[in-house]
């Protein structure tokens, strides 16, 4: 069907007709372009508006923190000691056993059983948690909980059960877990 | 006769390129104009006659091709043809209605009872001369055989003259006189005669509306060749052509008669008319009513013996002409190419726009993307930086983090002796990671529990303190209670 034989048509249109016509290809037209042109450049736009408002608030957020960078890098020269780099899994963990078990002399409490029970690793953080079980005398048992928390290695105890060892007895037992963070 | 334009080949400067084309109808000669706004002003500036009687159509061929070779521009400005009066038939008809479409229908239906042929075989148009009887419309029609314009169509195809309209040589002529005359002929009607070499046209007008035409065999060339002959005749024509308008009893009689055309040397022909029709009758020569260019030679456009007058009226004012005696079938032809052109306009200013906004968009982006570059180059080098500062600031944070929660359990097993009284004691305490603390013990009695638990709710060190259960028992004849308190640590609530 050639050009001239659709005008023919289109001539013999009434005007509601033409009008239907006009509106349908408006729409198809609209609708073509929305979905080929108009679409595709608005999406890329508004993909482009979006990573230059991530890049503004990226520069922001930098330029704050770059601004704090001498207070952060003085508070983190006061906690050094703590700030221990890490080195194999298994050197941290026969540290972290040596050191409360030297702590548990230190406290004179009889350390029964101590063992690793697993890593937490974070991006900037590795997580170690000991699990001990020991008797000692509430007193001994409290000294050592703060020699613990108070030691230069990021020790906490995270949790502790503490029963008598028997009824009327003064010594306790105690089942603690503690753990032990260290940089990356 | 002369080559009218032959001195000048090439047009003179300054033309508008809307440049207005006309021809009569080739029967005996070819007559052919231009007229170009000049200045501000629409002038003839090319007119052209070429006599070929008894000339094979080949010569009438080369001499249209040799008007329009003169100027390719002028191809594209389309043209109008005039069709003479001897070669249409006219009738004044009424139509008992007033609807345009009704009207062309009632005209489509009676045309074979007006014409000696079939509707088929001629082109009809019409002139709407006015209401009467309130309901009824007077018409001027015009028919010509179709076979008569097919032949000249395609004469002029053949020459490459796109003819845009044809029309009726005395209705442009009608208008070029009414413009001239306009104040002296008022609302009244006039005659035209208009006096060609072998015919004369008598028309009559009421303004510039055509609304009776009648054509008559004898021109200028019998007249004054061969006077004593043919005079007499003439004016019984003219008379004939009088009554048959007042027959008609289509309008008022004229008030005044227009003698046009080649009536340079029938000047002494006035007084006879005047005589014979008891009309004021005014003379006017083709140089009083065409306005030309100078390099137009006046005998040019008034040469002996031949009138060029309807060809230049044509190109004057042919657009106004309210008959086109186009065959159906090419209006129709020219109405789709038109509405295609206009779709194509369309289409073409709708892209126009579309490509417009495009690219705006496409700026914006290319503006955005640069915009975006620009700054990436500009902060990267800060991003090593500032992750450098981030990353202390949150060893920085989980060292504080960590060091805060030291004391915690401790400060809570000190709160927890210092709260526990001498009657009471303690089987089992138990401080899980998420803080939540349980205590089991005995009592010597109820009393004992629940002071004990106020004294540990009391206490800043511990949240949500209540009892998870409490029982009673005999040990060895004494009555015992157990219990199991169940709270949180308060976090921060150290030291209290």
């Amino acid at each position: 069907m050639n050009f001239s034989k659709l005008l023919l048509i289109h001539s013999r249109m009434s005007a509601r007709e033409r009008l239907v016509l006009y509106c349908a290809v408006a729409v198809i037209l609209a609708a073509a372009a929305d979905r080929l042109v108009i679409g595709p450049i608005l999406g890329r736009a508004r993909a482009l508006d979006q990573r230059i408002r991530a890049e503004e608030e990226a520069a922001r957020h930098n330029r704050r923190i770059i601004a704090e960078q001498d207070r952060v890098k003085a508070t983190l020269a006061t906690l050094d000691s703590y700030s221990k780099q890490a080195q194999t899994q298994e050197q941290e963990i026969a540290n972290i056993l040596g050191e409360v078990e030297q702590l548990a002399r230190k406290t004179s409490l009889y350390l029964a059983d101590i063992k690793p029970t697993g890593v937490q690793e974070d991006s900037i953080t590795r997580r170690y948690s000991v699990d001990l079980n020991c008797e000692a005398q509430m007193e001994q048992i409290v000294s050592f909980i703060y020699e613990i928390e108070t030691s230069g290695t990021l020790f906490l105890v995270d949790s502790f059960v503490i029963s008598p060892k028997s009824k009327d007895s003064s010594v306790a037992k105690v089942n603690m877990k503690i753990s032990s963070v260290i940089f990356l | 006769m002369k080559k009218a334009s032959e001195s000048k080949k090439k047009a003179p400067a300054g033309f508008n390129p809307k440049d207005a084309l006309s021809f009569d109808f080739v029967t005996d000669a070819v007559r052919a104009a231009r007229v170009a706004a000049v200045a501000g002003k629409r002038l003839v500036v090319d007119l052209f006659y070429k006599d070929v009687r008894g000339l094979p159509r080949e010569e009438s061929l080369a001499a249209l091709k040799d008007f329009m070779g003169r100027s390719v521009r002028r191809r594209e400005a389309g043209a109008v043809i005039c069709a003479p009066a001897h070669l249409v038939i006219t009738k004044n008809i009424e139509i008992p209605s007033q609807d345009p479409k009704e009207i062309e229908e009632i005209i489509n239906l009676q045309a074979g009872r007006l014409t000696p042929y079939t509707r088929d075989e001629v082109i009809i148009d019409h002139i709407r001369i006015g209401v009467f009887r309130q309901s009824y419309t007077k018409l001027f029609l015009v028919i010509i055989n179709k076979e008569v314009v097919q032949r000249q169509l395609a004469l002029f195809a053949e020459a490459g003259v796109i003819v845009r309209r044809i029309l009726l040589s005395c209705e442009a002529l009608g208008h070029l006189v009414y413009h001239h005359l306009r104040l002296e002929l008022r609302e009244a009607p006039y005659a035209i005669i208009h006096v060609d070499s072998t015919s004369t046209e008598f028309g009559v007008f009421l303004k510039d509306k055509l609304i009776f035409l009648r054509g008559i065999s004898i021109g200028a060339h019998q007249l004054l060749s061969e006077r004593e002959k043919h005079l007499s005749r003439f004016i019984e024509e003219l008379k004939k052509s009088f009554e048959a308008y007042h027959a008609e009893d289509i309008e008022a009689s004229p008030s005044v008669g227009v003698f046009t055309g080649a009536v340079g040397k029938l000047r002494d022909l006035e007084v006879m008319m005047l005589d014979a029709f008891r009309l004021p009758i005014k003379i006017l020569a083709p140089g009083e009513v065409v306005s030309r260019h100078d390099y137009v030679a006046l005998e040019t456009l008034d040469p002996p013996e031949v009138s060029m007058l309807s060809v230049a009226a044509a190109s004057l004012g042919g657009q106004e002409s309210g008959v086109n005696l186009i065959p159906a079938e090419m209006k129709l032809r020219r109405a789709l190419e038109e509405r295609g052109r206009d779709i194509i306009k369309a289409g073409a200013w709708v892209m126009t726009a579309f490509l417009f906004l495009a690219g705006i968009f496409l700026v914006n982006i290319y503006l955005k993307a640069d915009y975006l570059k620009r700054l990436t180059e500009k902060y990267d080098p800060l991003k090593a930086q500032a992750a450098e500062v981030e990353e202390a600031f949150n060893r920085v944070r989980t060292i504080k983090k960590q060091l805060a929660r030291r004391g915690e359990s401790l400060d809570a097993l000190v709160q927890l002796y210092e709260r526990t009284p001498i009657d009471v004691g303690l089987t089992n305490i138990r401080l899980r990671e998420d803080g939540s603390f349980t205590i089991r013990g005995e009592a010597d009695s109820m009393s004992a529990v629940f002071g004990y638990l106020s004294g540990l709710e009391e206490s800043k060190a511990f949240k949500g303190v209540k009892t998870k259960y409490t029982s009673k028992k005999k040990v060895q004849g004494q009555e015992i209670v157990d219990f199991e308190i169940g709270c949180t640590r308060e976090e921060g609530g150290a030291g209290s």
